[in-house]
């Protein structure tokens, strides 16, 4: 919800399908790098890693991957906490964001019986 | 001196901070585990977290296997968490404030481990545990809809958040452990953005990215860890 709210914001059309489909891209070139380095920064294939690592460089700059590491550890936290403690999404999130988790097919994961019970 | 010398990009001093921060906090007792406990806790979770989940235990550890399991879970699968694990581990006779220590200290760990990683760097190595007693501070909870009671709005929250007023519940998760909520603020508040600009969404706190950059490595993340929230 969040990322459709910034990118509306900031005049960008997006696939959100995307971030949960990598068969399609994201609709913008560094959109579809930063999802790249997601995968490969919480995956196992260092040659990956690293190959993704020198786009982001050569593309984005040194700032960029550095804080694409930031965020990409902060939600890797963040995630096993919600996972963890059983915490509900806030109610009026669940209403406002029901169509974007029927595009995204995000009632299928596991923790969002902890919100829709 | 930065803390990652080996890192492929220059290191910010606020991120810098934080994480020595981070490894002294791991260092020290805590709310419900010892230091050497929590030192255990770190040690399983980061040996599972890069190895993929595959099932094997690198090394023995003073944890029981039950906190092994959990923690390894937790770590490696966290898309797999559900209602029975907790219910699981209080059954094997953890506490709710050990549970979520437990919780906070191994995400708190995979946080440092995948950061490292995204840089090019190196893993941290821990701290020796410092002796002392853990602290057993315990605030006042409510059931507010997770498996834990969590400390809501109000004046007893500002020892706890630093604020009185209303917090997302990704920040009163941990709260029945103040100490562990205070650190994950705290690294909110680097690692992505302060909280008063959360709604404002053309604001990044992250140098180098848009805001919109920012919120598609924070999706693709949380896509990968089955993360509704």
């Amino acid at each position: 919800m969040v990322l459709r709210a910034s990118a509306e914001i900031s005049g960008k059309e997006l696939n959100l399908r995307a971030i949960v489909d990598r068969d399609v891209s994201i609709g913008d070139a560094s959109g579809d790098l930063l999802l790249a380095f997601a995968d490969a920064v919480v995956g196992t294939d260092n040659a990956a890693l690293a190959a993704i690592q020198q786009r982001v460089l050569d593309t984005l700059g040194a700032e960029a991957l550095r804080s694409a590491a930031a965020v990409g550890a902060n939600f890797s936290r963040n995630d096993r906490i919600a996972n963890g403690i059983g915490i509900p999404l806030e109610r009026e999130f669940v209403t406002q964001g029901a169509d974007l988790r029927a595009l995204l097919d995000l009632d299928r994961f596991l923790s969002a019986r902890n919100s829709l019970g | 001196m930065t803390f990652y010398p080996d890192a492929l990009v220059p290191i910010d001093a606020a991120t810098d901070g934080l994480h020595r921060e981070e490894l002294a906090h791991f260092a020290a007792p805590g709310t419900w585990l010892s230091a050497e406990e929590r030192l255990a806790t770190l040690q399983a979770a980061r040996s599972a977290n890069s190895r993929g989940g595959d099932g094997r235990r690198a090394e023995a550890s003073i944890l029981p296997d039950d906190s092994l399991r959990l923690i390894e879970k937790v770590a490696a699968t966290p898309r797999l968490l559900s209602r029975d694990d907790f219910a699981r581990a209080l059954d094997a006779g953890m506490t709710a404030g050990e549970y979520v220590e437990t919780i906070s200290l191994v995400s708190r760990v995979v946080n440092l481990d995948v950061f490292a990683r995204g840089i090019g760097a190196r893993a941290l190595e821990f701290m020796a545990p410092v002796e002392g007693d853990p602290s057993c501070e315990s605030p006042p909870a409510v059931a507010e809809g997770a498996w834990l009671p969590s400390v809501p709005a109000g004046p007893q929250a500002r020892q706890v958040y630093g604020s009185a007023g209303p917090q997302p519940f990704i920040y009163r998760a941990l709260s029945l452990v103040p100490e562990e909520t205070r650190r994950c603020i705290a690294g909110g508040n680097v690692q992505y953005l302060p909280l008063d600009k959360f709604m404002d969404f053309s604001y990044s706190h992250q140098p180098g990215l848009s805001r919109v950059q920012v919120e598609i490595v924070a999706a693709r993340i949380s896509a990968l860890n089955d993360c509704f929230y």
